[in-house]
This record gives structure tokens, sequence and C-alpha cells, in this order.
């Protein structure tokens, strides 16, 4: 079945777009370099004051960073795309980067549950800025998995094909 | 360029080169230090721009202390990487001009740093951020997008 995905992608256009001009790769690797700190920063500071640091900063002023989270994870998402289109033969089947694509599901997953357990029910929070316990867990396990993310990314030319 | 030859043939670089998990962990370690630094640097300087404004200038002094223990990640890392290679590193454009960036951005965050710790409650209760403060924050921006640029050009040009 990775086969048919493979087969497909390689035929496509996007794969001939990538890999018509040398300077395609590292713009996208610039691009992707660039996206995960937007995403990772902003996460870096929502979390950690979901997790009870950086308690200079008031809870809910965190929220308004969401958009740079939102920015890194497009500009991330459209590069990781065209990687791989650009060599899907390499990327399916690479443990790596199977890995970090379950991860990433994972950390969608982990900021659904954010939304529906403890964004909808800010307002009923003892004292605005002290998270409760549940926040706490969420906003832990998404450091851990983007963070994950991160480094499954970072080996998959290492981890290779054999 | 002698000690640059001695730092490659040591016992160390070698390990670093020939290894097959020195490269790997060294690269990962510089990706997350790369993204605490360049990643909370960023929050703050737009925090300077004006943006986020429900942020607390004094609270800013909180994420620079994180951006510099992701700096401490990245010189140890960045310092091993080197020495592994020191002669192909010294001697190439790229990684040349990454690490100016990169000291210039050093200056510049010490600037802010200071900055925000002298008169940071006044920006708040002023609820302004005067001008040379932005200039550094846009200097800053700038600096670190060409240490991320030049860092990866160093596998593609000579």
């Amino acid at each position: 079945m990775l086969q048919v995905l493979v087969d497909w992608a390689v035929a496509t256009p996007l794969n001939e777009w990538v890999l018509s001009w040398n300077w395609t790769w590292v713009i996208l690797e610039i691009l992707h370099f660039t996206g995960l700190t937007l995403l990772l920063g902003g996460l870096l500071v929502i979390d950690l004051r979901y997790m009870g640091f950086l308690t200079q900063i008031p809870a809910r002023a965190t929220h308004t960073l969401l958009i740079i989270v939102v920015i890194g994870f497009g500009i991330n998402l459209t590069s990781g795309i065209l990687f791989f289109f650009g060599d899907p033969g390499r990327y399916a089947i690479n443990i790596g980067f199977q890995v970090k694509f379950a991860l990433i599901i994972l950390a969608g997953l982990n900021v659904l549950w954010f939304y529906l357990k403890v964004d909808r029910k800010m307002h009923t929070w003892l004292d605005p800025n002290t998270p409760p316990a549940l926040a706490k867990v969420i906003a832990s396990t998404s450091l851990v998995l983007w963070f994950s993310v991160l480094i499954c990314g970072r080996m998959i030319p290492y981890v290779g094909t054999g | 360029m002698a000690f640059l030859e001695w730092l490659e043939y040591s016992a160390f670089a070698d390990w670093v080169g020939t290894s097959a998990w020195g490269y790997p962990i060294l690269l990962t370690s510089h990706s997350i230090g790369l993204a605490i630094i360049v990643g909370m640097l960023f929050v703050l300087n737009m925090r300077l721009l004006g943006f986020f404004s429900d942020i607390p200038i004094v609270s800013l002094s909180s994420l620079l202390k994180l951006a510099w223990s992701g700096f401490l990640i990245n010189l140890i890392s960045g310092i091993s990487l080197f020495i592994s290679q020191a002669t192909f590193f010294a001697t190439h454009i790229a990684f040349l001009i990454k690490i100016t960036a990169i000291i210039l951005a050093l200056v510049n965050a010490a600037f802010i740093q200071s900055l925000v710790r002298q008169q940071g409650q006044y920006w708040d209760s002023a609820g302004a951020i005067p001008g040379r403060a932005k200039v550094l924050a846009l200097a800053s921006l700038a600096l670190w997008v060409t240490a991320i640029i030049a860092g990866r050009l160093i596998a593609y040009i000579d």
C-alpha cells in the first residue's frame, strides 16, 4: 500500500516541481527550521505557563501566542509535504519519518483534548492564574510530543533505509 | 591552522566523526537548542515590536533565561561539531557568516536584557515601548534568520 502511495507521489507534477531547481531543497529546509522555531517557541511559552512556570505572564495572555504556533505549523506542514513529494520513496519507508508522522497526529489529538477539556473551562478556574492539574498534564504532554517530533525529524537521515 | 588540525585529530573529534551516534546526537541537540533560543527570542522580539501586548515586558526576563539555556546547549554541541572538522568550518564562508551573526545577536540580546531589566516596568505602566528597543528587536530577528540560513547553507556551498 505504501508502494502505491510512493508510485503515485513520484509521478505528480509536484514531484517534478520540487526537483526542478537546485536551490528548492535548501530553501525548504530553511523554511522548515524557521517554522519549527515558531511552533516550539510559541508552545514553550504557552505550555510552560500551563505547567505552572513563567508565572509573571498571566495565563490567558499566553493564548495570544497560538497564532505563532499555527503559522509555524502551517509553514512546516507545507514544506513537509513538499519534502515528501520531492522524495517519497525515501520518506515513506523511513522509520524516523513514520514515527514523526504518528507523533504529529498524537500532538493534534492532544490539542483537541486541550480545547475540549481545558480551554472551554477556563472561566471556571478558581484563580485565573492557576491552571488545573489536567492543564499541566496536557501541556507537558504537548512539549514532550513536539520535541519528540523534532528529534525524530532530525534522525531521519541516520535511521536510514538500510 | 596547526591548532585546528590538532583539534581534528583528537580522540573526541574522531568519536564525533566515526561513531554511529556522534553526529545524530550532536545535530539533534543543536536543533533543540536552536528551537529554544530562536523560539524564545522570537516571542520576545515580537513583544518588543508591540504584538501580544497582554504579556508584561517584565516577564520577558524569564524568556531570556530560557533562551540562554538554549544557547548553552548549542555552544556545547556547536563546539563539538566544530572540533570534528575544524579546518573545514574555519574556512567556510557560510559558517563564518553564521558565527558572526550569532555573536552580534548575542551582544544584541545582552543589550535587550539590560534594557528590560532596568526599564521594563516603566514600559509596562506607560503602555509604550521606546523606538530603540524596537530597533534592537528587528535587528535580533534579522540576525537569527541570517544564522539559520547560513547554518543550512553550510552543507550546500563550498
